[in-house]
């Protein structure tokens, strides 16, 4: 493959976890890719030529490793709600202190986190869908492969929160303040940032559907999210 | 303009149907596939990757077609996809279908 193509490939493929049916899609699409250059070529096109042509005909592929990337992480939920031992739906963790817990693979759906102490805690790959997390002390928290559409983190303490590879389509974080919380490989279709206060944030991540707006951040965080084409408009560096 | 692009969403709809014909006559790798397209359309409707990759996993999805990988070694692997009993049902369905729908549009149109 030609440098020129594995080149784009990994910036098309760089927002994405390396799961194996996304890194199956990417050596497909560069083999395909690099076979049409090089029939583009036979025809009497150039090499700039050619790769433009191929690579212009493509169509929208980032709708479709969103799809792979969503579905397999649905199946991780699923997985793992499998093996829990419990079924905590609906639970009533509102005011207690949990922290240091491991809340791996339960099916939390709806559950109510208000006002409790999540320092250290451990949450993987579970749904956690319309949670509510509001006032909740998520200091070193890892909420990790989850589900959190449309969950609730109002007044919430995050500082050092690991979000990597969780959905969070949807979500508020306007107003807050994000002390070097983790973002890599998350969902962040319309999660909106309004008004936040962003700290060695790391948006590892495809950040374009993000909102920003009046957002207040600081050189390194600006620097990674311009780099995955997000919205900075109305923001101010710090 | 707008026509050609009206006519590339009809024909869209219709690209698992394709497809499986296609792999009806023998296993082929993707760009095989949208090669085939563009040949036997002469040229008036290409297929891109992107439409062609959706359609090749919903079709594995459902079980109609498989996969494997082949085992060239120039140029990287190439991703086979051959029919399944199921996928040819679902053509003769498919088929059926739109003969149907074309029956009506042609006494309305």
């Amino acid at each position: 493959m030609s440098a020129k193509l594995s080149k784009y490939l990994d910036v098309i493929f760089s927002p994405y976890e390396e799961l194996p049916q996304i890194k199956e899609l990417k050596e497909e699409l560069s083999h395909d890719l690099q076979e049409k250059i090089n029939d583009l070529k036979k025809e009497g096109h150039n090499e700039d030529e050619a790769f433009k042509r191929a690579t212009e005909s493509i169509g929208n592929i980032e709708e479709l490793i969103e799809e792979i990337n969503d579905k397999t992480r649905e199946l991780q939920q699923l997985i793992g709600m499998d093996f829990s031992l419990s079924k905590l739906e609906d639970s009533d963790f509102a005011s207690t202190d949990l922290s240091s817990g491991k809340f791996n693979y339960s099916d939390l759906k709806g559950s109510d986190f208000q006002y409790a102490n999540l320092t250290q805690c451990v949450f993987k790959a579970r749904n956690l869908e319309n949670s509510k997390f509001s006032y909740a002390n998520l200091t070193d928290c890892k909420i990790t492969a989850c589900n959190l559409k449309k969950a609730n983190f109002d007044h919430c303490i995050l500082k050092r929160t690991d979000f990597g590879k969780s959905s969070l389509a949807g979500v508020s974080f306007e107003a807050m303040t994000l002390d070097n919380v983790n973002f890599t490989y998350a969902g962040l279709k319309k999660t909106s940032f309004r008004n936040a206060i962003l700290k060695n944030v790391c948006f590892k991540t495809k950040a374009g559907e993000a909102i920003f707006d009046g957002a207040t951040m600081d050189k390194g965080t600006y620097a990674l999210l311009k780099g995955y084409r997000a919205d900075l408009k109305n923001v101010t560096i710090l | 303009m707008s026509d050609k692009k009206i006519s590339a969403d009809l024909l869209r709809g219709h690209t698992d149907t394709i497809i499986l014909k296609l792999l009806m006559e023998g296993d082929k790798y993707g760009y095989e596939l949208a090669k085939q397209v563009t040949v036997k359309s002469g040229g008036e409707y290409e297929l891109k990757e992107a439409t062609l990759y959706a359609s090749q996993r919903r079709l594995e999805r459902e079980k109609a077609i498989s996969s494997y990988w082949g085992d060239e070694s120039q140029g990287g692997r190439r991703k086979y996809y051959y029919i399944n009993t199921k996928g040819v049902e679902q053509f003769h369905i498919n088929k059926q279908n739109w003969e149907y729908a074309k029956h009506i549009l042609d006494e309305l149109i």
